[in-house]
């Protein structure tokens, strides 16, 4: 499993465990152990790969990541605060593609990335959406820019998200701004008429409170949980998790009150009924979405989680098989500067990894295939050793008679 | 969280909120307390103003709120604002916020001693002190130590011979102020001056104090799984 992160000094780390090794445990007392041994062991044991890639620039923070393909071959896509795009390679860090959105500034930040085979889709604060062609690209010229297909999807967004499955299907929701999905392939047409049918759900807020007052939105995070994206779920600052089915109704299907303080993200945790959320105070727990109730609350956190990646990431189609293989794990990255990896597999929720990686961290993205690489040395010298094993002769029973004989 | 002696660590601190002292800006502090203050406070105060050269003191109002003491703090040109809290007629907290957009810090304040009821003690007198941070080692202690460094004249004088220290123990933070004197090259004279107390930091947001803020670091009771594990 391979870790990236960005930071808010612009850096990208990727991090590789080795895989655990298991020692049997020891029932016997405590025998004095040969100190060099063990320091030769120690040695001998993989460590944690870390590769770091960029400089350190403020200017150049990375805001979202995500991941993008380019030629068949997956990369890292990496928005910056400057409003650059970049296109990494997984190994490497080398930058093969580079775009810049100009909607990007100090007040107007990336709210939404995504990256499809023939598109780059972004949005900014200020409502900027753009869905720039992959294949358009000019590798002569310095400044490629985005497209830009809209700028009225509303002031202070905080949030853009594209429907997995369906890259032209995209909601939005932000301060004072309620939930909106639109259909981009609309967005896109030259006439007003087309345009304005172009918003596909527009949510409507809830009843006025016990004092008859005007429930305030603002929306941090939000997520999509079927396939034909009727059914998404938002996280608010006022610490409420909503969920809303667009065929239904305009108002939220269930809306639950979820601790005190300010929800920063939302993420879909081990099937399409649980979230996880984290907030401000560094919480982070799993709300199970058809019963309201908060559960399962990931420990050892010191300051608030910016982002958080769960591994194997659901998906609409029934991967059975898929699932029971790899076994789940939530990977967060913090601002007390540490990543850590839970294990999601039992009621402990053990930290499985911790790396101090020195900077305020912001986003992270999880690459479940990658394999450790395997010692080639050592899997020799133990095919080496089992073969002289094999050729050696057993130890047959007649032994027994000759002792048999001695004793008498 | 652990020791660290690197460029990347020092490349990010050469421009972090705090980097405006370290190219010259004089601090310039003011002193507050929680509403409705009760004597104590405002000795503690006085306390305070003393200690640090160029702070003010500023009356809290009834209805001054936090984000407008901080705004007009920023407006008013000042780089960082002190806030004592007091409960029941006891100090309690004092919440260090670096302005205009610095870090926020809050230190649980205990054993608070003022000058007078030191046996022995000196007088003050106002001449810049020198500064001594110890054992601010991990990445959080940098950060800390850091804006205790920018409440202080960046040049000392000398001539007053008073020095200031901040000392760091199973994190725990003591300010002492005394007085030296170098009887020869090798002894050194000591005479405690001014208050003495105990801060333990609880929380630290990045940016200014905001309820809804984010926090970089914040003690919980859990964290204390051993007695040899320290944050700062």
């Amino acid at each position: 499993m391979r870790i990236i992160t960005g930071d808010e000094t612009g850096l990208v780390k990727s991090v590789v465990f080795p895989p655990k090794v298991e020692e049997p445990k020891r029932r016997s007392k405590k025998v004095k152990q040969d100190q060099e041994g063990e320091d030769e062991k120690k040695k001998n044991e993989p460590t944690m790969i870390l590769n770091k890639f960029g400089v350190i620039d403020k200017n150049e923070g990375v805001q979202k990541l995500c991941w993008g393909e380019l030629n068949g071959k997956r990369h890292i896509v990496v928005a910056r605060k400057s409003g650059k795009i970049q296109y990494l390679d997984v190994e490497t860090g080398h930058i093969e593609r580079e775009y810049r959105d100009e909607n990007v500034n100090k007040e107007s930040h990336f709210v939404g990335l995504h990256a499809t085979e023939k598109y780059l889709i972004t949005c900014t604060t200020s409502g900027h959406l753009s869905y720039t062609l992959l294949s358009s690209y000019n590798p002569k010229d310095t400044n490629n820019k985005t497209t830009c297909i809209s700028s009225t999807l509303g002031p202070d967004l905080y949030v853009m998200r594209v429907h997995p499955a369906r890259p032209h299907l995209f909601a939005t929701g932000g301060k004072e701004n309620d939930l909106k999905v639109y259909d981009a392939n609309l967005l896109m047409k030259e006439k007003e008429e087309e345009k304005k049918k172009a918003l596909v759900f527009q949510a409507k807020n809830v009843k006025n409170d016990m004092l008859d007052l005007r429930v305030k939105v603002w929306i941090h995070d939000l997520h999509f949980l079927n396939e034909e994206g009727t059914r998404i779920v938002t996280a608010t600052h006022y610490h409420q998790v909503r969920v809303y089915e667009t065929k239904k109704q305009r108002r939220p299907v269930s809306d639950f009150d979820v601790g005190k303080n300010p929800l920063l993200t939302l993420h879909i945790g081990v099937d399409f009924d649980h979230v996880i959320y984290t907030d401000t105070m560094s919480t982070v727990a799993t709300v199970d979405l058809r019963r309201g109730t908060v559960g399962s609350h990931y420990k050892g956190f010191t300051g608030s989680v910016s982002d958080v990646f769960v591994t194997p990431q659901p998906s609409f189609n029934d991967d059975d098989d898929n699932k029971k293989m790899t076994k789940p794990f939530l990977t967060s990255v913090s601002l007390d500067r540490f990543l850590r990896v839970h294990e999601m597999s039992t009621q402990f929720r053990r930290i499985e990894q911790k790396v101090y990686l020195k900077q305020r961290m912001t986003a992270v993205l999880v690459d479940e295939t990658f394999e450790f690489p395997k010692d080639e040395g050592k899997e020799q010298e133990d095919q080496e050793e089992n073969e002289m094993w094999d050729a050696m002769e057993t130890v047959a029973d007649s032994d027994k008679s000759k002792s048999k004989r001695k004793r008498a | 969280m652990i020791d660290d002696d690197d460029g990347e660590v020092a490349q990010d601190e050469a421009d972090d909120e705090l980097a405006s002292y370290f190219s010259g800006r004089t601090p310039k502090i003011v002193v507050t307390t929680s509403k409705k203050a009760s004597q104590i406070a405002y000795d503690f105060c006085d306390d305070l103003v003393s200690i640090f050269p160029n702070a003010q003191f500023a009356k809290r109002g009834p209805k001054h709120e936090m984000k407008q003491i901080i705004k007009q703090a920023v407006k008013h040109d000042f780089t960082d604002l002190m806030i004592v809290n007091e409960d029941r007629k006891a100090l309690n907290a004092i919440t260090l916020i670096h302005l205009p957009d610095g870090p926020s810090a809050y230190f649980k304040l205990s054993n608070y001693i003022p000058g007078k009821r030191i046996p022995g003690h000196g007088r003050t007198t106002a001449h810049n002190p020198e500064l001594i941070l110890n054992n601010f080692n991990t990445r959080l202690g940098h950060t800390v130590g850091r804006m205790f460094q920018a409440l202080m004249p960046q040049v000392p004088e000398f001539e007053g011979r008073q020095v200031v220290t901040f000392h760091n123990q199973r994190d725990f933070i003591f300010v002492r102020r005394h007085r030296y004197v170098f009887k020869d090259t090798e002894k050194v004279g000591l005479q405690e001056l001014g208050p003495k107390f105990t801060l333990k930091l609880r929380w630290l947001q990045k940016g200014t104090y905001s309820r809804d803020g984010e926090y970089e670091w914040i003690f919980k009771p859990e964290m204390e799984t051993s007695r040899k594990r320290f944050f700062l």
